[in-house]
């Protein structure tokens, strides 16, 4: 069945609002272990989700192949119907988008042999395969090729083609007993020009090694300066997350009903922009088919944005960011970030360093999660330094850092100019989705550091 | 069948063994957002994971939803055709005697209508609006009923059905500037595991016991973790650190330490994949090898680690079933239930909260670190206990330790035995540095 001829059979089923989405995916995932490749995978995924809106409720349902599309319709009304009995109303008031968009890359990954693929990994694990006191190995490469076409009752009808390439390196290293591990990876929206001739694997081991003489970051309260990568995820977690359209109408974040408020210091503005085009969080149109757009989330320290899916921005009477998207078709579109960063300031890091008595430099970032309803989070820095009288003195271990979201960020004291973004995936109701965290050096006065 | 195609198409494109994992799932969910239903969903989904191998070469590929078997096993070989010898790979799994459980499969939770199934969860969600300051309930009920099978080339041929229930409810409250948050979780394989109310309730509860809330210092205090805050912590131990390939590549802190004490004498850590009706559990692992009962820590000493077919041929050893695969990947490993047993350490709640001054820890997320075991995170939702009192909630509060410290200072266990997320257990107490941003 046509997917036009879905969403009429929707319309007539008594559905409001229907949405039809259509992916095939394409994946090759090479992972080599000490020169080994353990694994050599290559992975075809097809689905057609549709969406139904009835009174309020939303339905739900999933077709395997064209074949099975009107009975994926049928159900999914019917399962709106059933969510509609506790549901309040909803009016799809939301506006429509058009379009094809194809990113390539100039050396798209399908159209290039496995052989070339593992040679790239290969020569990653090359690089590091005589560092002293490195003891294993691990990179990971992985390209996928998602090509989705979204059509709903409101005219929408948008297909898109992206092209995903990230390469990892995993590096643990050993002396006298003691064991430390890096990662690094890039990647982003083209081909393989993003990854070859990288150093990711030269550059975990470089922070493996050096990590073996860390020791462990002293406990509690200090002032900070985190590497971009850090305060990446510091954004992205502790206050992306509470700045998602279905966070915010459904009370559970701090920052609900609080725009145009003094979130942080002056020196903080924080951008979600999936136009970025080659970030790993990039996109032309959303996975509900509306067209992306960079927004300012925070200007000046100011709350000047959510982010929105359809519904969530007729709720909050705002227009869609295009911020809705799915791990794949066989889940519903969710609120998410796209490529989220603090924006540049004019600070160098040696500047920001001299200027410090006492503190600490944390760098890399292992993960970090938070929970919007009380402000707080954590993240787990991959290691840091010590820093005493301007000076970078004594390398530091991975180390948990905890804080409210809203005083840190009111405590930012200098911002770097040197932005920078990295890949990663980022979970949330159990959907992952490909994105960037980016910042530059940002200082912050007061930080709590778990310690070991 | 899917698997029987894959496995017949490998073979004539050149590969020498193949295996094909085929995975049907039929899952329906209901989403609840500001305490009402918001979207039910219903998906069903064929997924087809295949191995070729060629001599020592191993080629892996999968599809969801495929109209056959056939081009995935011919990518298989292909792939395989075009990796580079792997040395240490003795070849895929042999045929093994399996014991089929009968508690894997509910048919009152396979056969759950959807209907019900939101009724049910809506009591959860009215359990949870305890008070007025409650001002948001959300959360997912994930009914699931799969068929696993595994058919090769070596005389692998097994499948059993099993059913999943999985439900969270999350609260957030707000009395003036004063907010708060909960949680309530529950899994398992058998529909009367999940008590609506119970979740409801505790969610609520938290919610509400979060909103006066305090700070501490950097203090070593008696801390108690309760078992929804070990099982990132206890699990990994054996999932993780114990894991075969972590320590043959030397990644992890255990590397070399068969036969060392790890924990304090009195205790053993235990990986079980055959406890009824838990969701660690089914009759064979993600290769078709049967599960079993692996003493991973025994009275304190290291004693074996968990294994799949592939770091247990390298090894010389036979797997310990512990294969764990989706039909994306090959097989990994991973652990099932793992259990403290320390029966002389047991305490009621009440005797484990008997200290002047300590930190009751409800949740935490974080899990240590594989290459240093040592762990450094923070208590998500904590308590401070005050005089065998448990008083006001905690904010940023860190934790950290080494876990083979912990393992052996751990001085109690409680008998509030609780199975979620592939754990059981009691909370267990040990004396431990937190740090916060200083008292207010």
């Amino acid at each position: 069945m046509d997917l036009k001829d879905a969403v009429s059979l929707g319309l007539e089923e008594g559905a409001d609002f229907v949405e039809v989405r259509r992916e095939l995916s394409r994946s090759t995932m090479i992972r080599m272990v000490d020169g080994v490749i353990r694994e050599l995978t290559r992975g075809r995924e097809f689905r057609i989700s549709v969406r139904a809106l009835y009174r309020g409720g939303w339905g739900f349902g999933l077709a395997n192949s064209e074949e099975e599309v009107a009975e994926a319709v049928r159900d999914a009304v019917k399962l709106a119907r059933l969510s509609s009995k506790w549901a309040e109303p909803i009016q799809p008031d939301w506006p429509s988008f058009r379009g094809k968009f194809e990113a390539r890359g100039s050396k798209p990954a399908w159209r290039v042999p496995v052989e070339d693929k593992i040679g790239i990994v290969e020569e990653q694990d090359r690089l590091v395969r005589s560092m002293d006191r490195v003891t294993n190995r691990n990179i990971i490469m992985a390209d996928t090729l998602r090509e989705t076409e979204v059509v709903n009752s409101l005219g929408t009808d948008v297909t898109q083609s992206l092209p995903r390439v990230r390469i990892a390196a995993y590096i643990f290293a050993h002396e006298n007993g003691v064991t430390e591990s890096a990662f690094e990876s890039r990647g982003g929206v083209g081909g393989l020009e993003l990854v070859e001739g990288s150093e990711v694997a030269s550059e975990a081991a470089r922070r493996a090694v050096e990590a073996l003489s860390a020791r462990p970051a002293p406990a509690g309260p200090h002032r900070a300066i985190l590497d971009p990568k850090l305060a990446g995820v510091f954004i992205h977690e502790a206050f992306g997350h509470a700045a998602e359209g279905d966070e915010v109408v459904a009370n559970k974040s701090i920052l609900s009903g609080r725009l145009g408020d003094r979130v942080g210091s002056d020196l903080v503005s924080v951008v979600d922009d999936p136009t970025l085009e080659g970030l790993y969080g990039f996109y032309r149109y959303d996975d509900e088919g509306t067209e992306s757009r960079r927004k300012y989330i925070v200007k000046g320290g100011i709350l000047s944005g959510y982010m929105t899916n359809l519904e969530t921005s007729s709720r909050l009477g705002m227009e869609p960011t295009g911020n809705a998207r799915s791990m794949d078709y066989g889940n519903p579109p969710i609120v998410r970030m796209s490529n989220t960063f603090i924006d540049r300031g004019d600070w160098t890091f040696d500047e920001m360093v001299s200027d410090m008595r006492e503190g600490i430099y944390a760098f890399g970032s292992l993960y970090g999660y938070t929970d919007p309803a009380k402000g707080q989070f954590m993240f787990k820095a991959e290691g840091g330094w010590l820093i005493e009288g301007g000076e970078l003195k004594q390398r530091l271990r991975e180390v948990a850092i905890t804080g409210m979201t809203l005083e840190v960020l009111a405590n930012v004291d200098a911002v770097g100019r040197d932005l920078s973004h990295d890949p990663g995936m980022c979970g949330k109701m159990g959907q992952w989705v490909p994105v960037t965290t980016g910042a530059p050096h940002v200082r912050i006065s007061r930080l709590v550091f778990g310690g070991r | 069948m899917l698997r029987e195609e894959a496995v017949r198409s490998a073979i004539s494109a050149g590969a020498e063994e193949a295996e094909a994992f085929e995975l049907l799932t039929r899952q329906v969910s209901i989403r609840i957002e500001e305490g009402r239903v918001k979207t039910a969903s219903s998906v069903r989904l064929v997924g087809l994971g295949v191995r070729a191998s060629i001599g020592r070469k191993l080629g892996f590929a999968f599809a969801t939803n495929p109209s056959s078997g056939e081009e995935t096993g011919k990518e298989a070989a292909e792939n395989a055709r075009a990796a580079p010898e792997d040395p240490d790979f003795g070849g895929l799994p042999d045929a093994q005697r399996v014991e089929y459980m009968a508690e894997l499969m509910d048919p009152k939770l396979r056969d759950l209508d959807l209907s019900d199934a939101a009724s049910m969860f809506l009591a959860a969600v009215q359990s949870a609006r305890i008070s007025d300051k409650i001002v948001s309930i959300s959360g997912e009920l994930e009914v699931s009923f799969s068929k696993v099978a595994i058919y090769s080339s070596r005389g692998v041929d097994v499948a059993e059905e099993r059913t999943y229930l999985s439900a969270y409810i999350e609260t957030a409250s707000k009395d003036g500037d004063r907010r708060g948050s909960g949680f309530g979780f529950a899994d398992g394989r058998r529909l009367d595991m999940f008590d609506p109310e119970k979740v409801g309730r505790e969610a609520g509860e938290l919610a509400i016991r979060t909103l006066d809330a305090t700070t501490i210092g950097v203090e070593e205090l008696p801390v108690i973790l309760q078992p929804k805050a070990q099982f990132t912590i206890i699990p990994f131990l054996v999932g993780e650190a114990a894991n075969a390939e972590n320590l043959q590549y030397g990644r992890s802190f255990l590397t070399g330490r068969l036969g060392d004490r790890i924990a304090r004498e009195e205790v053993s850590i235990v990986d079980d994949g055959r406890i009824p009706w838990l969701p660690g559990s089914s009759s064979f692992d993600g290769e078709g090898v049967p599960t079993r009962r692996t003493h991973v820590v025994e009275d304190g000493v290291f004693r074996s680690p968990i294994h799949n077919w592939y770091t247990a041929t390298k090894e010389g050893t036979r797997s310990t079933g512990n294969a764990f695969r989706g039909h994306t990947s090959p097989p990994s490993i991973s652990h099932h239930t793992v259990s403290i047993e320390a029966p002389k350490l047991l305490m009621s709640k009440d005797e484990l909260l008997d200290v002047r001054r300590g930190v009751l820890v409800v949740y935490t997320m974080d899990r240590p670190n594989l290459a240093t075991g040592e762990f450094s995170g923070m208590a998500e939702t904590a308590f401070l206990i005050e005089n065998g009192e448990v008083t006001r909630s905690l904010r940023q509060t860190g934790m950290g330790f080494r876990l083979e410290d912990f393992l052996k200072n751990m001085d109690a266990v409680g008998d509030d035995v609780e199975s979620l997320m592939g754990f059981r257990g009691g909370s267990v107490r040990a004396r431990i540095k937190v740090a916060g941003p200083g008292a207010r």
